[in-house]
């Protein structure tokens, strides 16, 4: 027999926050994080000031024989069984600045696209210009990497805890305005020898102090102009790879043979509700179609049709997500009852052909024939790019693999009564939690991971991403993976630098979007024809049901109060102001939590700083003189609906 | 807290089932005699004259009333009686040619007189929209042109657009749609609804020929405020503006204008029931039409798939729904052929003005079997918990002549064998004398004008012009809130017991699916029908068409069941495969309450 060591989760999620304090991940996907001490499920989301907590991801090592392919695993800790320390090395860094435009689709290689190098760095219609193209030095585009350099802690001498403190342009507060980015997190041992990777504060700052316009009043001077690209930012999300080496007490060292991947990401603000499409089942799909993961589900090109579901395990989890999309969004009512309706529906009644179905890839969704791209079809959620003209995907679909799973049922290819597949071992169901709780799309560009997830050159095995060798401080690739292929492995920052810059802004505009039904356009500049569709009101809320100052239980918008409330009056019309609110409260915003409630269970807003919410200024940044600052009014009264959902702002070019 | 209108300790359904169905079916019947509640409650009739009413005589227009004379809130039933026959006059008349040229759909040859015999096209109500011409299941309604002034392409030629297209079935030629699509088959997923005066024996060409077959349209008003607002796929600002009445009844405080789902005063929807006449029946009785009906085409099992056949039917009844400046909550009116309920040896129960000229033997109930309900309420589930039983009342296998229905929803008592059905024996709530006498006064303007023809076989059941509360029902047959009045139903539209005695909320979800209930989700009424009253609702728990409508309101959709649902993905056709899943399709189109 031979031993290896793997690290769970295969990919991990911490998440920022404001506080130096923290909780667990979730071990369960849509369970709630757990606190550190107790290890219970927590009851609060800010620290005893009001400060957001961070969610620490914990990374185990697991031995497994290697003879035997269905070893479930055995946690290894330090101290006991032979082993002394796990020596943990973490690498976390920040590419977005020196990398791509997020273009939608364009670049994803999908499509016939050619990929980044090959559309090009310009500026012209199909082609991928770099962020902050003005600076065009190698060793000034290097310098926009936030890179703190590996960090090593447990074993032989090394300390228990380590920071990724950053120096360099978005550090310093003179010139990163509001907030300059001082830190990606830290890594810290729990009292069993393992990691736990802290992500960073959730700061983002600009560099950039120049008006935007010099013909808008100075209330706009430092907004955002774009929902994915602004020259001149920062934040501090992240990425990299998790290894380490068992110490054992012989003395001899053991590096682990699988090594892990972690994400430093925004929180989940509903953490007990699934996304319909989380980023398990779509790496999860990736894995069964292109990677052989389960022959007997796939193989030779095609789904097995003799293949029999285990409905409680395989089926009704997709079922039952929709039904929840209620206390984060505003579902009709014909919706809610409809989404109950499918969580009870025999396989007979179920409505299949209400499902839009997958056609391969996602992107071929432009695909002009057939009824599958009709409006009307489920789920009710925008794919990887309604918004521009180039590889245009409306809508959002189940994965291949979840609709046939589904479709299987429908059909009565259900395994016998009584019979259910083997649970997954608990080191395999930690790498699934995680990945449960991020969204598997639609990828435009996402929360945590994009659609480079699709691309199976990142990874070593189903669910493991590839280490690049020996990535060194400093000297990290500014186009690794621009061709789409990463046969040297993947670097810290690599999978986050697709992501918003910074994060905030796209993520208060994913929240609807109009979408024009016409096959053949994305514009949606004619508002009635355009269809709403939501985002991921899973992760970023869209309408929530507030447990305090709504004493009429109605459903309200989860940014009730920013400048661009879509219950309020726009009085600041101009594109992008809430995304400048949201850099500065999202720390501030409600979590979706379940509340036992006298009418039973229900998904209520809690810890919601609205104070901080509706008295928010614009910051007045230098070069700007108080004097210079506009007062603000705030906004009163209602306007329609209509008039606050606009399309996410497009580049110019596009 | 109980639901509107009930009081002590007998179940509130069974107090108002029991007591008011028998008792208005007993006056109904004059001669008999009448014992306990019921006598109580012919006790209280006051006596009323014709004289009155014969000075409300209807015209005999093409025109489509705009509202009741004087205004829904003071009308009386003969009021409301003689609106929905001058609505009936104008729906039925004679279109003008249809051309596909702006402002030909939904409009009257004012040149052709009402019932013109050498007339063989589509009437005014047969040209407005079907519902899957509003509410497409894939793509634009057809036709659609963004412009207001031509009503967004609403006289486009009918086009059928479900989300697979549909072809003809073996054997059935290609033709262009016929106006009338029957694409509907059962009572709203409820239960499934026979004549069995038809011979049940599957022909060439229909499968099931007792079954009575459904369609809904919309006129140009309701297509042109979908159209312009986007809603056909529930576009537009549609989630907000549902979210925005959604919030407003639960605050009670009114949604500003424009922010909220509401139709222009004018809007009108129609229903239809038609089906395959009996060779014993004189078809000079029905207004006939090529109508296009569903069946399955090809193998069956989870995704059989529809075919088209084109034949002509007969219409058997007609629903009317109107929204009017002085009635916000709609005017529901429905019409009925004359001998749609008949004995088993085919003997009509009613004459064609309402009058009960074969009443049931003495104790008969009004359906056999008679099922009872009971309202309930689960408070440590948080859960309605209604019920409907017959208890060990044998089905009715068979019904010879009668029309029956078979229950689809879980809630409901269904049989096992296939024949086992519930037949009709007589209206759970008969036709006022008031709108007796209306019928008859328009038969006989009819007839004055020579326009008898098959139209003197229709007979309007009853109107609704304003909600009230069961508490409020008025023991008087003739009172504006007379137990038929609120829960009007037309007999082989809304047959089963759900639908007969409506009120309250229609619950979508579980194993009481398809039951009503007058408790909401939290145990208290539930109020199906809200009327502005300054920046505040008056709120209502109304029966019949205008509470299960109502129920479409609370769902933000405007009394539009149509709206609520939206995108009509295919037409229904006979099939027990799916028979059993259209209960939930329906109801998944009402809030979970």
């Amino acid at each position: 027999m031979a031993t290896i060591y793997k690290i769970h989760p295969a990919i991990g999620v911490a998440r920022i926050g404001t506080s130096s304090q923290f909780y667990i991940a979730p071990d369960t996907g849509g369970g709630l994080p757990t606190d550190p001490v107790t290890g219970q499920p927590v009851t609060s989301f800010r620290d005893s000031t009001g400060d957001l907590l961070k969610q620490a991801q914990r990374f185990r090592v697991f031995s497994y024989d290697d003879t035997n392919p269905n070893d479930p695993g055995t946690e290894v800790t330090a101290g006991s069984g032979g082993v002394a320390a796990i020596e943990w090395t973490v690498y976390l860094a920040n590419k977005k600045a020196c990398w791509y435009q997020f273009e939608q689709l364009t670049g994803s290689g999908m499509e016939g696209d050619e990929g980044y190098l090959g559309n090009g760095q310009g500026t012209g219609p199909g082609m991928n210009p770099l962020r902050n193209m003005g600076i065009t030095d190698p060793a000034a585009r290097q310098a926009l990497i936030i890179d703190p350099g590996p960090r090593t802690i447990g074993g032989n001498g090394n300390p228990t805890s380590a920071d990724f403190n950053v120096s360099g342009a978005f550090s310093d507060p003179a010139q990163t305005q509001p907030y300059p980015i001082t830190t990606l997190g830290s890594i810290q041992l729990d009292a069993n020898g393992n990691l736990l990777v802290l992500a960073g504060n959730g700061s983002s700052g600009t560099t950039n102090l120049k008006p935007a316009d010099p013909n808008l009043p100075p209330v706009y001077e430092y907004a955002l102009t774009a929902y994915a690209n602004n020259d001149g930012w920062f934040d501090d999300v992240s990425d990299g790879p998790v290894s380490a080496t068992i110490v054992l007490t012989t003395g001899a060292s053991v590096p682990v043979d699988v090594p892990a991947w972690c994400l430093g990401v925004p929180p989940k603000y509903a953490p007990q509700i699934m996304n319909q499409v989380t980023l398990f089942d779509t790496i999860y799909d990736v894995a069964v179609r292109m990677q052989n993961y389960n022959p007997e589900l796939y193989s030779g090109g095609a789904f097995n049709p003799g293949y029999l579901v285990d409905f409680p395990n395989e089926v009704a989890p997709i079922l039952d997500r929709a039904n929840l999309y209620q206390w984060v969004a505003e579902i009709p009512p014909a919706g809610v009852t409809a989404h109950i309706g499918i969580t009870q529906d025999s396989a007979a009644a179920f409505p299949f052909y209400i499902l839009r179905a997958p056609i391969m890839p996602p992107a071929v969704q432009n695909d002009t024939n057939g009824t599958n791209l009709d409006v009307n079809l489920m789920p009710k959620l925008a794919g990887d790019n309604p918004i521009s003209q180039f590889t245009r995907s409306k809508y959002l679909t189940l994965t291949q693999t979840q609709y046939f799973l589904v479709q299987q049922w429908v059909s009565g290819n259900v395994l016998p009564a009584g019979t259910t597949r083997p649970t997954l071992p608990p080191a395999a169901a930690i790498d699934r939690a995680a990945l449960e709780n991020c969204v598997g799309g639609a990828f435009c560009p996402g929360i945590e991971m994009t659609w480079i997830c699709r691309n199976t050159s990142i990874y070593s095995q189903p669910f493991r991403i590839q280490h690049a060798t020996n990535p060194q401080q400093g000297k990290l690739s500014q186009t690794n993976g621009d061709d789409n292929l990463y046969p040297h492995g993947v670097e810290p920052g690599d999978i986050i630098k697709y992501m918003a810059q910074p994060w905030q802004a796209d993520f208060n505009e994913c929240s609807n979007q109009p979408i024009n039904p016409d096959l053949t356009t994305n514009d949606t500049s004619n508002a009635v024809t355009a269809v709403t569709f939501w985002w991921w009101p899973a992760q970023r809320p869209y309408f929530v049901y507030p447990s305090v100052d709504n004493p009429s239980g109605t459903q309200l918008p989860w940014t009730r109060g920013f400048l661009d409330d879509p219950n309020g009056t726009p009085t600041y019309s101009m594109p992008n102001v809430g995304d400048m609110q949201m850099v500065m409260n999202w720390k501030d915003m409600g979590f979706i939590v379940l509340q036992q409630t006298p009418t039973g269970p229900q998904y209520l807003e809690v810890e919601r700083n609205t104070p901080a919410i509706t008295n928010y200024q614009p910051p007045l940044l230098p070069p700007m003189s108080a004097a210079a600052a506009v007062t603000l009014t705030r906004p009163t009264g209602r306007i329609a609906p209509r008039a606050v959902r606009r399309a996410r702002q497009i580049p110019s070019g596009k | 807290m109980r639901p509107n209108g009930f009081a002590g300790s007998l179940s509130p359904r069974v107090a108002l089932v029991a007591a008011l169905s028998v008792a208005l079916f007993a006056l109904a019947c004059r001669e008999k005699a009448t014992t306990g509640t019921a006598e109580a409650v012919q006790a209280s009739v006051k006596p009323r004259t014709l004289a009155l009413k014969s000075t409300r005589a209807t015209a005999l227009s093409p025109t489509l009333p705009p509202d009741i004379p004087g205004g829904a809130p003071t009308a009386t039933l003969a009021d409301a009686a003689a609106f929905a026959w001058q609505e009936f006059f104008a729906l039925n008349w004679p279109a003008v040619a249809q051309t596909g040229q702006v402002g030909t759909r939904g409009v009257a040859d004012g040149g052709r007189p009402f019932g013109d015999p050498t007339y063989t096209g589509p009437l005014v109500w047969e040209t407005y929209r079907s519902k899957v011409e509003i509410f497409p299941g894939n793509g634009e309604p057809p036709g659609y042109v963004q412009n207001a002034a031509n009503a967004y392409g609403f006289d486009a030629a009918p086009a059928y657009n479900y989300l697979r297209s549909v072809p003809p079935c073996s054997g059935q030629k290609a033709e262009a749609p016929p106006f009338v699509n029957l694409d509907e088959v059962t009572q709203i997923g409820l239960d499934t609804m026979y004549a069995g005066i038809v011979p049940p024996a599957p022909t060439a060409t229909n499968s099931d020929p007792q079954r009575i077959r459904f369609l809904a349209k919309a006129n140009r008003d309701q297509y042109a405020y979908v159209a312009a607002n986007g809603y056909w796929n529930h576009g537009g600002n549609y989630y907000a503006a549902v979210n925005a009445f959604t919030n407003a009844i639960k605050t009670n405080q009114v949604a500003p204008a424009n922010t909220t789902i509401f139709f222009p005063a004018g809007t009108v929807e129609v229903k239809a029931g038609w089906r395959m006449l009996a060779p014993s029946e004189d078809p000079t009785h029905f207004h006939t039409q090529t109508v296009r009906y569903y069946e399955k085409a090809g193998t069956g099992g989870t995704s059989p798939t529809p075919c088209y056949r084109d034949a002509i039917w007969g219409l058997v009844a007609l629903h009317i729904i109107h929204k009017t400046p002085t009635a916000p909550t709609f005017i529901f009116a429905t019409f009925e052929q004359a001998d749609n309920i008949r004995a088993a040896n085919g003997t009509p129960v009613e004459d064609a003005n309402g009058n009960i000229t074969h009443p049931p033997p003495a104790g008969t109930q009004p359906t056999s079997p008679y099922p009872t309900y009971t309202d309930g309420y689960n408070a440590g589930a948080h859960q309605q918990d209604p019920s409907v039983t017959i208890g060990s009342q044998p089905f009715c296998d068979n019904h010879g002549s009668q029309i029956f229905y078979k229950n689809l929803a879980p809630g409901l008592p269904r049989g096992k064998a296939p024949d086992d059905a519930v037949c009709i024996n007589a209206r759970y709530f008969s036709i006022p004398s008031d709108v007796i006498t209306a019928n008859s006064q328009a038969h006989q303007m009819l007839a004055a004008a020579g326009a008898g023809g098959p139209w003197q076989y229709y007979k309007l059941v009853n109107v609704q012009w304003r909600p009230f509360n069961p508490g409020d029902i008025n023991p008087d047959p003739n009172s504006p809130d007379n137990v038929a009045t609120f829960s009007l139903a037309n007999i082989v539209v809304e047959t089963n017991s759900t639908l007969q005695a409506f009120q309250g909320a229609l619950i979508a979800n579980g194993p009481d699916t398809g039951v009503k209930t007058s408790y909401n989700n939290a145990g208290g009424t539930f109020n199906n029908i809200h009327v502005v009253a300054g920046t505040q609702y008056n709120a209502f728990n109304m029966g019949g068409c205008m509470g299960c409508h109502g129920n479409a309101q609370v769902a933000g959709a405007d009394f539009s069941f149509i709206l609520n649902i939206g995108g009509v993905f295919f037409p229904e056709y006979p099939e027990p495969v799916l028979d059993a899943t259209r209960t939930t399709r329906y109801l998944k189109g009402l809030q979970s309450h």
